[in-house]
């Protein structure tokens, strides 16, 4: 719910309260504290005051209402949207009927999950049974690194189990918060944060995966930094807060864009196209597309790390408490500084203008405009997705050839097309690259494979293909610890490829890790 | 031990063995022969068919042999040889037929044992000696040798024999029937009762009642044989007198010849003798008297039950065709005649879809009719009819027999086949998949062949299978109305291609040996050229191809979303029926139309399974994929009918047609993009066209606003105007409207026939209204009414006039005259007053403003170039070449027809008539949106929307409306009336003929 909702509820909790109860004026004005404490994520602080008013007054509607929101953040919907049972859809400004619409939602779309808890205990993810059981293990692993590290970073952790829903699809994340299936799907907002708990869109839901690991630690920092500040920082800082931190599980702070958002900020800077931190609010999925997006991110996160740079992570957390206290945004990171917003905006364009930018032009980085989610819509499998990015036509019917002639298997003809289109297109395009690379695999020409798909697999993170390819290529040259690593990388993008669960299993074998088992049972799990 | 105890003791053994052989021997004989004898008398008995005497003699003599045979065994078995054996010498003369070098010195030792103590003994230690000597010889011969097992072993063979023999005899049933006959004494004829020749009863008399499903009257039969026929179940009464005295009488049922009778006793009454049975099957039964002595008379000469048959039930069936292909949402006519000899309960539709058999009951028939016919429609959206199903159907008439059951007649089987052009269409396309696969394949293969792995030939040999396929498919699309114009052209000439190579290739290669030994294999050389050539061309035949699936395949998506949208569309006008009348009837189109919604999503969901996911992920957007959530959506409408609500239903129809909209767009939008990356300039002159239509129906869209705007200021200005002549007209016509309608009130009510009532109604209406207008100041909408009212009162009096014709003698002919004389005085009056608010009303060019009239000329003008861009596109549009689909033709017709109104905004601009400029620019604007969409769908062959696409007329019987029973059977039946019915049928014959004519 947004905050001007909740305002509207907390107006109409002192004011429109039934008779009886305004007699009763401190059930009108526990109600509206206990409305405002839910709106700034403080539902421990709320849950006392509901429970107390629940005794007080347990059929005044704004009570109901109240108790019924606690519930749902505490994740028991049926309880949820039993409380709304008897009250019109139209009461407390229509908010009744918002409810219930979404807690019905989220209660049928739910009620077939299982749930298990990370390795440390710190989170309770919830799955449909199935195939999304093998994300259970890798995101607990993730998010419990997470809980230790953004504890420290950020100074806060939870006391309480935070939730953790996978979803289907993105119309299973549409049915069960405010965005729409065309704002997931434009912008690649494929995880939220919100009502108490993180909602991720299972990496089975797109054809190629994507960095679903990143993006559910991305979402934890939401929460986290939405708990510290009492939710009053805005969205750009919010999302570069979030994106900065969110490879803390696995690496050092690190202020290095990746190829593809440096292409983004550069093309950017040249053009004076960047977006307003104002234009971000009141969310990134409701940019007009996934680059726009990918630019915003790119912009809050270089600031972000330009900050941290400054003044470390105390600075940050400073400037977290002090807009707790009410300051803003701009403000406290101003003071945290030492300096007037108008100042540090200057310095950070200054500061942008200075970036190497040059690893976005280098060879062999997808354009920005094709690093997009690939949905699966239901169809045939095909071996020419993501042809439609090459530039040049020329390549691209070669290609397209080459992906016909292996899903045929023919892969000494596909790479026949495959070099016809390489060298069509003059340089080497990644795409092209790849799925050569993934032929050559199958022709046991595994250096051949190493060598093209090494140069894609580094430059380009996000791309779950050529980490593959990789990791199969130092599998077949005997090279265990290399091969892991890769399909470590490959992992985070595309949990769901059999090649890649079969291949960490084998190589956590032949290294005698004990995440060996875990990795075979998932291999089992993700075959076709 | 002594060697004389061992000598004892040896002889003992084998003794004891040699009596065991003889019992064991005798024993197994004994079996043997008692087992013979056993068998062999029930075979006997069965072979011979003794009578009892036999029988008894048999019995005997079998007994005889058995006791002898157990005499025989007592004595071989146990006497003899006890008696035989007692005497050791006995025993050592058998040991010593046996082991021949002991015989004499074992005797010798036995006998001399004996003498021991008599005068003249050998010397005891002689004897001694012997004796030692002869049982150590004895004590190296087992007992067991000694006695030899053959005997036993041939008397036990025996004895199997027997038991095979035995068991042969049991397994025919001899040994059991043979047995019985042997050992009971046969039943005799009739009970032991005494034939008679001659008749014991006279003057039989039989009541027949037929059971009641017959619906025929008691029949009686005086003096009758005795003799007669009756349907199962009748019930039988038989009153005779017996010819001598008698103390009991009975009659016995015989079912089955040689089966006992059944005995059904005879009362005496004051009629006779009665007895009472019912038939349940054919059968023959006596008499039989008892006298007093108690001994049985019994007739010899036995009466017949027949049984009178019911016939199975006949059904003809009508279709309208005996194969039908047929869509599987389509609904068939149907048509049955249907026949039983005492009535029908029911018919019933059978169908058989894949070996499962399924029906349904189209008529229930409580009165039983003799004949039944009717029609029905029979939906085939009831069923789930995959594509290409074959459904066998019959249909099945019920008789009302409940004796031996219902019986079920069958009419001759027919055939429907689900087939609809879309899906010839999508075989076609499945065929061009194979064809693709193959290319692509063989692409694979040249690609890689290098001279020496791979043989020329083979290579040639695909290649020439490559182009007869192309031939195939060109000529199987060439017959298909769905099948794009450019994809058959495509087809063709990818074959004339390919033939060329097949020919160059061919020249290359060498000649085959003539001793049949093959060709040589050529070198890479010297294909080299060709075989490039054949590489590229496959190549971009194998993208070409694939082009077209994938552009084929996303159109199929938006068929069947247009047909989603009919439904939804026939949905919708059922829907707003049923909440107009709740009519419970509705419910069941309503559930069909969902049906077919159902259906058609779940083809969609089938459609995009088949395309490749690089296609939908580079185009289709997830607006697109739709099927899930309109799926859900209409399974709201689905619950919310089920429940009543109308209106929530016909709400939560609204939201799904407006997804099944966007998805619609957003495919079209999928395709557009589709077409444009891969068939580039065909969907450039598209656009092109497009764009100018485009332009085209822009302006006219602004020529109908500017035409608008400038009725809009006439019907002010015009109101204006009217309001003050309003008043004026009030006041000078008031008069002549209340004359008219005192002229009106004369009108006698009694000549007026119901239709003249109601028109002189409407004029009194009008005229009403009229007054209201000229109060509103409205002259014009006045001078509309009051012609309406004259030509009401024409109408009245030509029905009045019409009414006279045709009967001049009726009693109201009078007053109708009257009436008409009234009528006819009142309407000049009424003519009158078209005629003033005609001079009153203002012409439009008094009321236009100057400037108006100026825009109206530059309006005309515009409308004018614009009419001309119309007919410009139009024409350049039938001239274009490589057009998708059929857009050319759909462009060029339909901005065609939109030139009509076009050029009618013009002349009325030009006669100054700003509603009639408004209205014809208007339906030109329509036309020419109407075109763009036509255009979009004529691009993409759009399959579906066509007539009875999802049509709800049934297919029907041809002429099944004018049916009329043919000239024989009419004759047949005229015939069969005039012959005599044969007595006690009368009425029956008399409802039969009733029901034929019926």
């Amino acid at each position: 719910m947004s905050r001007r909702r909740w305002l509207v509820v907390v107006a109409l909790a002192a004011t429109v309260a039934p008779a009886a109860a305004r007699r009763d004026a401190a059930v009108a004005g526990e109600a509206a504290k206990a409305v405002r404490l839910l709106g700034e994520a403080r539902l421990d602080e709320a849950r006392p005051i509901v429970a107390e008013l629940v005794r007080r007054a347990p059929d005044v509607p704004e009570v109901r209402w109240l108790e019924s929101q606690v519930a749902f953040l505490d994740g028991d919907y049926p309880r949820a949207v039993e409380r709304l049972t008897g009250l019109g859809d139209a009461e407390l400004g229509g908010e009744v009927g918002a409810a219930r619409r979404l807690a019905t939602r989220t209660r049928d779309l739910t009620a077939g999950f299982v749930h298990r808890d990370s390795p440390a205990g710190h989170f309770q993810i919830s799955y449909a049974p199935g195939r999304d059981e093998v994300l259970v293990d890798l995101a607990g692993d993730a998010l419990d690194r997470a809980w230790a590290q953004l504890g420290d970073d950020l100074g806060w952790r939870p006391t309480t189990k935070v939730r953790v829903e996978i979803l289907g699809a993105p119309a299973d994340l549409a049915q069960v918060s405010p965005l729409t299936e065309a704002e997931i799907e434009t912008t690649g907002t494929i995880a939220l944060s919100k009502y108490e708990k993180l909602m991720l869109v299972s990496p089975r839901a797109t054809l190629t995966g994507y960095p679903w690991l990143d993006a559910l630690v991305h979402e934890y920092v939401h929460y986290v930094v939405a708990h510290v500040s009492h939710d009053t920082v805005p969205v750009w800082l919010h999302e570069g807060l979030a994106r900065f931190q969110q490879v803390r599980w696995r690496s050092a702070p690190s202020a290095t864009l990746t190829a593809i958002e440096q292409q983004l900020l550069a093309a950017a800077l040249k053009n004076r196209r960047l977006i307003d931190f104002d234009a971000m609010h009141p969310s990134m999925a409701k940019l007009p597309s996934a680059e726009a997006a990918a630019l915003a991110y790119a912009e809050v996160f270089t600031l972000v790390a330009w900050l941290h740079g400054k003044v470390g992570y105390a600075g940050l957390r400073e400037a977290l408490a002090l807009q707790q206290n009410g300051k803003s945004a701009r403000r406290a990171l101003a003071e945290v500084v030492g300096t007037s917003w108008a100042k540090l905006d200057k310095e950070y364009k200054a500061y942008l203008r200075t970036l190497d930018l040059s690893a976005g032009r280098a060879a062999g980085v997808r354009n920005a405009k094709h690093a997009r989610i690939r949905w699966s819509r239901g169809g045939a499998a095909s071996d020419n997705l993501g042809v439609d990015e090459i530039a040049s036509a020329k390549a691209r019917k070669f290609a397209r050839l080459g992906g016909m002639l292996r899903a045929r298997g023919l892969p000494a003809a596909a790479a026949i097309e495959y070099g016809k289109a390489l060298a069509a297109n003059g340089t080497t395009d990644p795409t092209i690259a790849g799925k050569l690379a993934r032929v050559w695999i199958e022709l046991g020409e595994y250096a051949k494979a190493a060598a093209l798909a090494e140069p894609l697999a580094a430059v380009d993170d996000t791309d779950a293909v050529p980490a593959v390819t990789l990791g199969l290529a130092r599998a077949g040259l005997r090279d265990a610890a290399g091969a892991v690593a890769a399909f470590e990388q490959a992992v985070r993008v595309s949990p769901f490829d059999p090649a890649v669960r079969c291949g960490l299993a084998d190589g956590y074998a032949q290294l005698g890790d004990p995440r060996a088992a875990r990795e075979r049972a998932a291999c089992q799990r993700v075959q076709p | 031990m002594s060697s004389s105890d061992v000598i004892s003791q040896q002889l003992a053994a084998v003794r004891a063995r040699v009596r065991r052989q003889f019992a064991a021997c005798a024993l197994v004989s004994l079996a043997a022969v008692l087992g013979t004898v056993a068998i062999g008398l029930p075979a006997l008995a069965h072979a011979l068919a003794p009578g009892r005497a036999t029988s008894l003699a048999l019995i005997a003599g079998g007994g005889v042999i058995a006791l002898l045979a157990v005499v025989a065994a007592v004595v071989v078995g146990a006497l003899i040889p006890a008696r035989w054996y007692a005497d050791d010498r006995a025993v050592a003369r058998w040991i010593g037929a046996r082991a021949k070098p002991l015989a004499s010195d074992l005797l010798s030792t036995v006998e001399l044992r004996a003498q021991a103590d008599t005068p003249g003994a050998p010397s005891p230690i002689l004897v001694e000696a012997l004796t030692d000597a002869t049982a150590r010889r004895l004590v190296a011969l087992d007992p067991v040798t000694l006695v030899a097992r053959w005997p036993l072993r041939r008397a036990v063979a025996g004895a199997g024999l027997v038991v095979v023999a035995g068991l042969a005899v049991s397994v025919t049933g001899t040994f059991a029937s043979g047995w019985h006959q042997l050992l009971h004494a046969p039943t005799r004829p009739f009970g032991g009762a005494q034939p008679s020749a001659v008749p014991l009863v006279g003057d039989v008399t039989i009541t027949l009642t037929p059971p009641a499903y017959a619906r025929r009257a008691t029949t009686t039969l005086p003096s009758s044989s005795g003799d007669f026929r009756a349907l199962l179940g009748t019930k039988v009464e038989i009153v005779t007198t017996a010819l001598e005295p008698a103390t009991a009488a009975a009659l016995v049922l015989e079912a089955a010849p040689g089966q006992p009778g059944e005995v059904v006793p005879m009362v005496a009454t004051a009629r006779g003798l009665v007895a009472e049975l019912t038939v349940t099957g054919p059968a023959r039964y006596r008499f039989q008297l008892e006298t007093a002595r108690r001994a049985r008379r019994i007739e010899l000469v036995s009466h017949a039950i027949e049984v009178e048959p019911d016939a199975t039930p006949t059904v003809e069936l009508y279709a309208p065709a005996d194969e039908l292909d047929v869509t599987n949402m389509k609904r068939i006519e149907l048509a049955y005649v249907a026949e039983d000899d005492f009535g029908l309960t029911a018919i019933d539709l059978q169908w058989e879809i894949g070996g499962k058999l399924d029906h349904k009951r189209i008529a229930a028939l409580p009165d039983a009719p003799g004949r039944a016919q009717g029609k029905l429609v029979w939906d085939l959206a009831e069923m789930t009819l995959p594509p290409g199903a074959l459904v066998t159907y019959y249909l099945e008439a019920v008789d009302n027999a409940t004796v031996d059951g219902p019986h079920r007649g069958r009419s001759r089987a027919l055939r429907l086949r689900v087939f609809s052009p879309r899906e010839r269409h999508e075989q076609y396309l499945a065929r061009q998949g194979a064809l693709a696969e193959k290319v692509v394949t063989h692409l694979g293969h040249r690609l890689i062949a290098r001279d020496g792995e791979v043989a020329r030939d083979e290579l040639h040999r695909e290649l020439d299978e490559l182009t007869v396929e192309t031939g195939t498919l060109a000529a199987a699309f060439a017959d298909d109305p769905l099948a794009d114009p450019g994809l058959r052209t495509m087809i063709a000439a990818l074959r004339d291609r390919l033939a060329k190579l097949v020919g160059a290739e061919e020249r290359l290669l060498d000649k085959p040996d003539p001793a049949g030994r093959g060709r040589p294999r050529a070198t890479s050389a010297r294909l080299a050229p060709v075989d490039k050539q054949i590489v590229a061309e496959l190549e971009d035949d194998a993208l070409l191809l694939a082009d077209w699936l994938e552009r084929e395949q996303m159109e199929g998506m938006l068929d069947i979303t247009d047909e989603i949208d009919a439904h939804q569309q026939r949905l919708k006008e059922l829907l707003a029926e049923f909440a107009r009348t709740g009519d419970p009837k509705l419910k069941a189109e309503i559930a069909r139309q969902l049906h077919a919604i159902d259906q058609r999503l779940r083809d969609l969901a089938r459609f995009r399974a088949g395309i490749n996911e690089d296609v939908l992920d580079q185009f289709v957007h997830a607006d697109a994929v739709a099927d899930h959530q309109v799926g859900s959506c209409m399974d709201e409408v689905g619950r919310l009918v089920e429940a009543g609500d109308a209106a929530g239903a016909q709400a939560a129809l609204a939201r799904c047609m407006e997804r099944t909209s966007t998805a619609s767009a957003s495919l079209e939008d999928a395709l557009h993009q589709l077409r444009g990356d891969r068939m580039g300039d065909a969907e450039k002159k598209l656009d092109e066209l497009m764009d100018e239509l485009a332009d085209v129906a822009q302006d006219q869209r602004d020529i109908a606003a500017e035409a608008d705007a400038i009725f809009e200021r006439y019907a002010d200005r015009a109101d204006e105007l009217s309001h003050d002549l309003g008043k004026d007209a009030r006041r000078r016509l008031g008069g002549l409207v209340d004359k008219l309608k005192d002229r009106l009130a004369t009108v006698p009510d009694s000549g007026l026939t119901p239709f003249a009532r109601e028109e002189l109604e409407i004029v009194d209406k009008r005229l009403a209204d009229l007054g209201r207008m000229l109060d509103d100041g409205d002259v014009a909408e006045a001078l509309g009414m009051a012609k309406q009212a004259a030509d009401s009162l024409e109408t009245v009096a030509g029905e009045l006039d019409a009414a006279m014709a045709d009967d001049p003698s009726s009693p109201f002919a009078a007053a109708t005259a009257d009436a008409v004389d009234a009528v006819e005085r009142a309407h000049p009056l009424a003519q009158k007053l078209v005629d003033e608010l005609s001079a009153l009303t203002p012409s439009p060019d008094q009321i236009l403003g100057k400037d108006d009239k100026r825009r109206l000329d530059a309006l005309r003008r515009r409308q004018a170039a614009n009419r001309d861009r119309a007919k410009g596109l139009a024409d350049k549009a039938k001239a274009a070449d490589g057009l998708p689909g059929q857009a050319a033709d759909a462009i060029g017709a339909r901005v065609g027809d939109a030139t009509g109104p076009m050029s009618a905004a013009e002349k009325r601009m030009g006669g100054r008539d700003p509603s009639g400029a408004r209205d014809a620019a208007r339906s030109a604007a329509d036309a020419l949106d109407k075109a763009r969409r036509e255009a979009q769908r004529a691009a993409r062959q759009a399959q579906s929307g066509g007539p009875g696409a999802t049509g709800d007329e049934p297919v029907r019987i041809p002429g099944a409306d004018q049916y009329v029973a043919p000239e024989a059977f009419r004759q047949e039946l005229l015939e069969g009336m005039k012959k005599q019915a044969p007595a006690g049928y009368d009425e029956a014959l008399r409802r039969y003929y009733e029901d034929l004519i019926r």
